[in-house]
């Protein structure tokens, strides 16, 4: 996995991007939390190979994301041309079986250490469940905007990043995202390996959710509760006490089963908390805090 | 089964079980109540109701209440607290107790007391009282009314005491493996936030209250007593400062101690604040647990009455 500095990386995907469009992207993920927290120290890197770029409202996600991928692939940038499913469709190709838009910088070599490419997503059409995939026409060929269900969460009140027009994820709302995601540990395992190791993918979210945990570093994580509550009544007005009630589902089994927990350590130690890594009890703390404080607290609320 | 057996008769009584800080998780009284639910024919269910009542408040009710039922939970809880049967107090104890209340009455320049004060204070009978009152002597002064009272400080009693504190207060560390300690500070103010009038501040912070100049940088460790008079709830409002709490292993440097007081008497102080401290005993007793000599030796000297101009 490349070594990246999120403010850098950031600056980068911002300038290669149209104006007109910026105001469309939130970054997710990884690069997005470690920007929120590293981006006053440049010295601090975070570990990622991929720069994850949802298009929102999904109204204009189609045209904003073929006027990126278009302006990108004018400039030269690369299609990501490893692994399964990379070959463009066409108007028959059924629209779960389309790549998703996957573009490194140009003159970067996919195979080097350092190399990073964006993907674009997007968010659900509607609060109704599952993983689904837009089409997403270009030139090129056919290829498709995945998103899945909670992923509206992580577009909430999103954070400017300073002075480069995009926005990014709030870490708290990534986390809530990854805990409704996985009010279960699944037994499905990436398929990139994780330093040598196939992780099963609820550990590397939930280990995320541990991870923002940790350096958020606060002394009291209810207001979370508060904030988790207004994004779940804003994208699921229906169901949002039932989400809620589940969300720490996950992260309870996590804490319950040893061989899961030292797996989303794993994570942690070569990913985000890579520059200071914590010992298995420091993120049983962290999780305990937050269930705790905030965890605790939604599901109160979603009693009430 | 008895509730049941109760309600079960001809005059359609109610039954409503009461648990008052149950240390048994709320899923495991849910799984209790869906048993008790498949034995008994359903107009008896409909007579039984069961409270939680966790932190001071009633946190779940199952089954139907009236208006009136709930109104009188918070009275029925009450009652039973103040009559509840005391854990059995060994009389070895009382000679610690009996130092304690008088070196508060001490400190506070407190009028002189007698032993049927002393035995109230302490929780104790008055043989028991008399005893302990023997072993002090050297350092009382016994009026003609026969109340007595502190002379002088007592350090050959006062160091026995501080060499058994640890087991005399029931003292409990608690230690979080985060790495990232929250600042007493911050535990305090989460603590104020419950509103606990069982709960007194002790240790570095109840000293500074007490002393404000005390000669100490920064904060080691909050100290709290809890008085187990009022029922108290166990620990588990620990959760609420910080979840990442957990029992201090051997070794391991605690960011909480939770001492516990039996006596009826807390002599804790309110201040406007909200802040409820515990009293100056405890407070020196802390300062000597975390062995900070000289400020324990500070703090004595000021609150010592021959100390003062």
């Amino acid at each position: 996995m490349s070594q990246v500095t999120p403010s850098k990386v950031l600056s980068e995907v911002s300038a290669a991007i149209p104006a007109a469009c910026r105001a469309n992207i939130i970054i997710i993920g990884s690069l997005a939390a470690g920007y929120h927290f590293f981006s006053q120290d440049e010295s601090k890197a975070i570990r990622t190979k991929d720069v994850d770029c949802v298009l929102e409202p999904f109204h204009a996600a189609v045209g904003a994301g073929q006027s990126i991928a278009r302006q990108l692939l004018d400039a030269h940038w690369q299609r990501r041309t490893a692994g399964d499913h990379q070959i463009p469709g066409n108007a028959e190709t059924p629209v779960d079986q389309l790549p998703a838009v996957r573009l490194y910088p140009p003159g970067v070599d996919p195979e080097s250490e350092d190399a990073w490419f964006i993907e674009l997503l997007t968010v659900p059409e509607s609060a109704e469940g599952g993983k689904k995939w837009t089409r997403l026409p270009l030139a090129e060929g056919h290829f498709g905007l995945p998103t899945f269900r909670f992923r509206s969460i992580t577009a909430c009140d999103p954070l400017p990043a300073a002075g480069l027009g995009i926005r990014y994820a709030r870490p708290e709302m990534m986390a809530l995202a990854n805990l409704l995601e996985h009010s279960e540990i699944k037994p499905d395992r990436m398929s990139g390996l994780i330093e040598g190791r196939a992780i099963k993918r609820s550990n590397k979210d939930l280990g995320r959710v541990l991870a923002i945990t940790t350096l958020a570093d606060l002394d009291d994580y209810r207001p979370w509760a508060g904030t988790w509550q207004k994004a779940l009544e804003t994208c699921f007005p229906q169901e949002w006490r039932e989400l809620a009630l589940k969300s720490g589902a996950g992260l309870r089994a996590l804490l319950a089963s040893q061989a899961d927990l030292e797996e989303a350590h794993h994570t942690c130690i070569n990913g985000l908390l890579n520059s200071q890594p914590p010992t298995v009890d420091a993120l049983i703390a962290a999780a305990e805090r937050l269930l705790g404080d905030a965890i605790e607290r939604l599901e109160a609320l979603a009693k009430v | 089964m008895d509730i049941a057996r109760y309600s079960g008769g001809p005059r359609e009584r109610r039954g409503i079980l009461v648990l008052d800080e149950p240390k048994v998780s709320e899923s495991r009284l849910f799984e209790e109540w869906e048993g008790i639910r498949g034995i008994f024919r359903p107009e008896i269910v409909a007579r039984l109701a069961m409270v939680i009542h966790r932190e001071g408040k009633t946190d779940q009710i199952i089954g139907e209440m009236s208006a009136q039922e709930r109104e009188s939970v918070e009275a029925v809880v009450e009652h039973s607290r103040l009559n509840l049967i005391r854990p059995t107090r060994r009389p070895s104890e009382a000679f610690f107790d009996v130092l304690r209340i008088l070196l508060v009455h001490w400190f506070r320049k407190s009028c002189p007391l007698t032993s049927k004060e002393l035995g109230e204070q302490a929780g104790f009978s008055y043989p028991t009282i008399s005893a302990a009152l023997e072993k002090l002597e050297p350092w009382l002064t016994r009026h003609s009314d026969r109340r007595v009272e502190l002379r002088s400080f007592p350090k050959d009693a006062w160091f026995k005491l501080v060499a058994q504190s640890e087991k005399v207060r029931s003292s409990q560390g608690y230690a979080d493996r985060s790495g990232r300690p929250r600042p007493p500070e911050i535990l305090l103010g989460r603590l104020q936030e419950l509103g606990r009038d069982d709960i007194g501040v002790s240790g570095v912070l109840g000293a500074r209250h007490y002393l404000p100049g005390l000669d100490l940088i920064g904060t080691p460790r909050l100290d709290l007593v809890v008085h187990a008079k009022q029922g108290g709830g166990g620990n588990e409002f620990l959760r609420r400062l910080d979840p990442a709490l957990k029992p201090a292993e051997r070794g391991e440097v605690p960011q909480v101690m939770i001492h516990t007081l039996h006596r009826p008497a807390s002599f804790f102080q309110t201040q406007d604040t909200g802040t409820i401290w515990a009293d100056e005993v405890e407070c020196l007793l802390d300062l000597h647990e975390m062995r900070l000599e000289s400020q324990a030796l500070e703090f004595a000297e000021h609150l010592s009455p021959k100390a003062k101009p």
